[in-house]
Parts: structure tokens; sequence; C-alpha cells
């Protein structure tokens, strides 16, 4: 027990600060990025082999934060909150500015769940497709096709919106 | 939305993904270094390592603000997050306590420094002990005589560290190691080192630096060049250099800890 306790401790001190800074980026509240951190983390507590160590520990949590992230944005009770949220962040660390991340964050919310993540990872975390493909466990030709769809969905929108 | 969007990052600079596998210590020594080489020629970059390392520092600084003063007589309890955030404040903190059983300087310095950090993720940190409270020190500290410290550092590498400091009277002080040499140290994250200094009755500000050294520098002559150089000192060939300030007031031995600017 003492050596998993120790094994947790090492993994939080090196990588919450990062799940932190993340769930900030795309909830905008500081609260639920907390909340966000509580459950990755106990949830790999609870479930160790999940991990698997398929990839990079920082990889992995890129996913599982997202998922965690994308799941609140879509719950009906907290949507209202969390579209409102305008916390900044240094642009040195995300590039989209407050006003712009509250769109991406209503965008996320409509998005199908494969297109969401990578419009987190691409336009929020601005990772390459190389990475994101490292994340999502596909091929890089995989994530420039969804990136096209995301596009195509960004189209549509527009064009729906233009003729109402 | 998301039509019209393009990625503001050039391709051949640094994601969040890497920045973060990189404080995580998780990359390998090439990769490290290709990063490392980056950074310093890379303007972005280097604004962007240093955002997110100040980010890690307030997020650290919140989380050690989360637990009891003394986790380990408090006992740990509470909702999940703030057990997890213990479990790992625990470990620090109880290395931090069972090694703050200090050894007066004798040397009389006191300390401060420009807060720069270095790049690469190689720098130091504190606890910083007052009566029976112990917390994490900020990067600009207020201090009082009587205060211990207990240095950490994180290093992705192995390297050679020392840590010394500049005093308002331009006295040098050699905080680590007691050797003659900077000592050799093994890649971690907020290792403690082991021994810890108690602030004396000095006041004013005093600048700490802390090499990483590629060699085991003479701490002789390091003590007569950042005496000779004063506030203007430099990391020598083959160092980085991080530093940390304290400003030493006299308060009252019931004053709270007062973090000061981060």
């Amino acid at each position: 027990m003492a050596e998993a306790s120790e094994r947790i401790a090492e993994i939080y001190a090196r990588h919450a600060a990062s799940v932190y800074r993340r769930a900030l980026a795309l909830l905008g509240d500081d609260a639920e990025a907390n909340e966000v951190v509580q459950d990755v983390f106990v949830s790999l507590l609870e479930r160790p082999e999940q991990f698997a160590a398929r990839s990079q520990l920082s990889t992995f949590l890129y996913s599982v934060t997202t998922h965690a992230c994308l799941n609140r944005l879509r719950n009906q009770r907290k949507r209202a909150l969390l579209l409102r949220s305008r916390v900044e962040l240094p642009p040195a660390v995300v590039a989209l500015d407050a006003e712009l991340l509250a769109r991406v964050r209503g965008a996320l919310q409509r998005l199908p769940a494969p297109l969401a993540e990578v419009a987190v990872y691409y336009f929020v975390d601005e990772l390459s497709l190389q990475e994101i493909a490292e994340i999502l466990g596909c091929s890089r030709k995989r994530v420039s096709s969804l990136v096209d769809q995301l596009a195509a969905w960004g189209r549509e929108q527009e064009a729906a919106c233009s003729a109402k | 939305m998301f039509s019209q969007m393009k990625q503001q990052r050039p391709e051949q600079c640094i994601s969040n993904l890497r920045f973060d596998a990189l404080a995580a210590d998780e990359l390998d020594a090439s990769e490290r270094q290709a990063l490392e080489q980056h950074v310093m020629r890379c303007v972005r970059c280097h604004a962007r390592e240093r955002a997110l390392s100040e980010l890690r520092d307030r997020f650290d600084a919140q989380e050690r603000g989360r637990v009891p003063a003394d986790p380990i007589a408090s006992g740990v309890r509470g909702k999940p997050r703030t057990w997890l955030a213990a479990v790992a404040v625990t470990v620090a903190v109880a290395a931090a306590a069972a090694l703050l059983a200090l050894s007066p300087r004798g040397d009389g310095a006191s300390a401060v420094a420009p807060t720069e950090r270095t790049k690469g993720g190689e720098h130091i940190a504190f606890f910083l002990k007052r009566g029976d409270q112990v917390q994490r020190g900020a990067r600009e500290q207020n201090v009082q005589p009587g205060d211990k410290l207990r240095f950490l550092y994180s290093a992705p590498r192995a390297r050679y560290l020392a840590i010394v400091s500049l005093d308002s009277r331009h006295q040098v002080s050699i905080f680590y190691p007691e050797s003659e040499r900077a000592e050799r140290i093994e890649p971690g994250v907020d290792v403690a080192l082991p021994s810890a200094v108690e602030l004396d009755g000095a006041l004013g500000e005093e600048r700490v630096y802390a090499l990483f050294c590629d060699v085991p520098l003479e701490l002789a002559g390091l003590r007569a060049e950042l005496g000779k150089q004063g506030a203007a000192f430099g990391a020598p060939a083959g160092c980085t250099m991080d530093a940390l300030v304290l400003r030493r007031a006299v308060g009252s031995a019931t004053r709270p800890f007062d973090q000061g600017q981060r």
C-alpha cells in the first residue's frame, strides 16, 4: 500500500498540473477543472491497468482528460455554466483567446465524439497530426482525414446558419 | 467554427504535449537534448516553457495550500481530491520534515535573487519551516530570521549542483554542498537535498543561485567569482543557473507565512 501510494504520489506530482491546465482550458472553470483532476487520478488509482504502458503516461493522460472534459461539456446541467466561463490562460499556453475558447466549447458539445476529440487536440492543444495519432492509437492519415471532416462539419454549420 | 481556424504554432516549435513529457522526464536523452536546444534559440518556445513552468509552480503551491500544515500529525482526511493531493504532499513534506533537523549556518548569509528559471526544467525549490509550520517557498519569498530552509532540486538528467547566495552586504554563502566541489545529483523531480539551513539575523535581500553543471565546479572559485561580479553574476560555462530571492525582515514569532511575489 505504501509503495502504491508513493507511486501515485509520484505520478500526481509529475502530471497533475498538466491535467489541471488542460481541463481549465477546455472547461474554463476552476472548480470543474479540479474535479477533472480528481476524477482522472482516482480512476488511475482504481484501475491502473487502463494505462497498460501502451504509450507515455503524458499521452495517456491527454486522452483521459479530454474524455473527462467532453463528458462534462455534454452534461446538460453543466453546459450553460461552462459555456459562460471565461477563464484566461497565458497566450503562450493556449493559443485561443477566452472568447474563441468559449465558442469552441459550444461547438465541442455538438460535435460527434471522434471529431470533438480531434478538435481539442488540433485546435486547442495545437498538436501535430503525428502526436494526435499517438494519442488516438491510429494512423497519421486517419487523423488527417478526421481534421478534414472537422472542417467540413464547420462549413455545414456555417451554411445552416446562413440559411436560417 | 473550425472551417477557417488554423494552428498558430509553427510546425518546428514544441507542442505542449512534448513540454509536458519533458517536465515529466519521459523523453529519451536525444529528444530531451533536441528540445532543450530548440528552447534556447526559439523565443516563442522559451516563452511557452516559462509560462508552463509558472503554471506548474502555481498549481503546486495551490496543492500545498489545500492540505494541513503538518499532514503527518493531522492525519489525512476529506474528499478524494484532498486525499490525492495529500498523498503527494505528504511524501514530499514528510521527507522535508524529517530532514529539517537543521544545523545553523555559520557564515551569516541570507538571501535573494532574480527569479529566472532555467531552460530545460532544471530548477530548485525549497520548503520553509517556521515554528511547527512547513510550506513550500515561493520564488520570491519573504522570510524571517530563524526560518529554516530545505532545498529541493528538479533535473531531467544527472548534473553537478551547487547552491550559493549573495546577500545585501555582498557576502557570499555556500548553501550546498558542504564539500569543496559541486555535488553530483541524479535525475529527479523535487528531490530533497540532504542538509538544511537556518536563517540568521541578517536582514535585507539575498539572491540564491543554483548552478547545474556538467563538471564538479570548484566552490572556492565560484565564491570568488560571485563576490567579484555581484548582482551581474552569470552562469559559468557548462552550467545552467536558476535563481531565487529571499527577502528577510523581522516579524513577530507568530506572524503567519507571507509568500511575497510569485
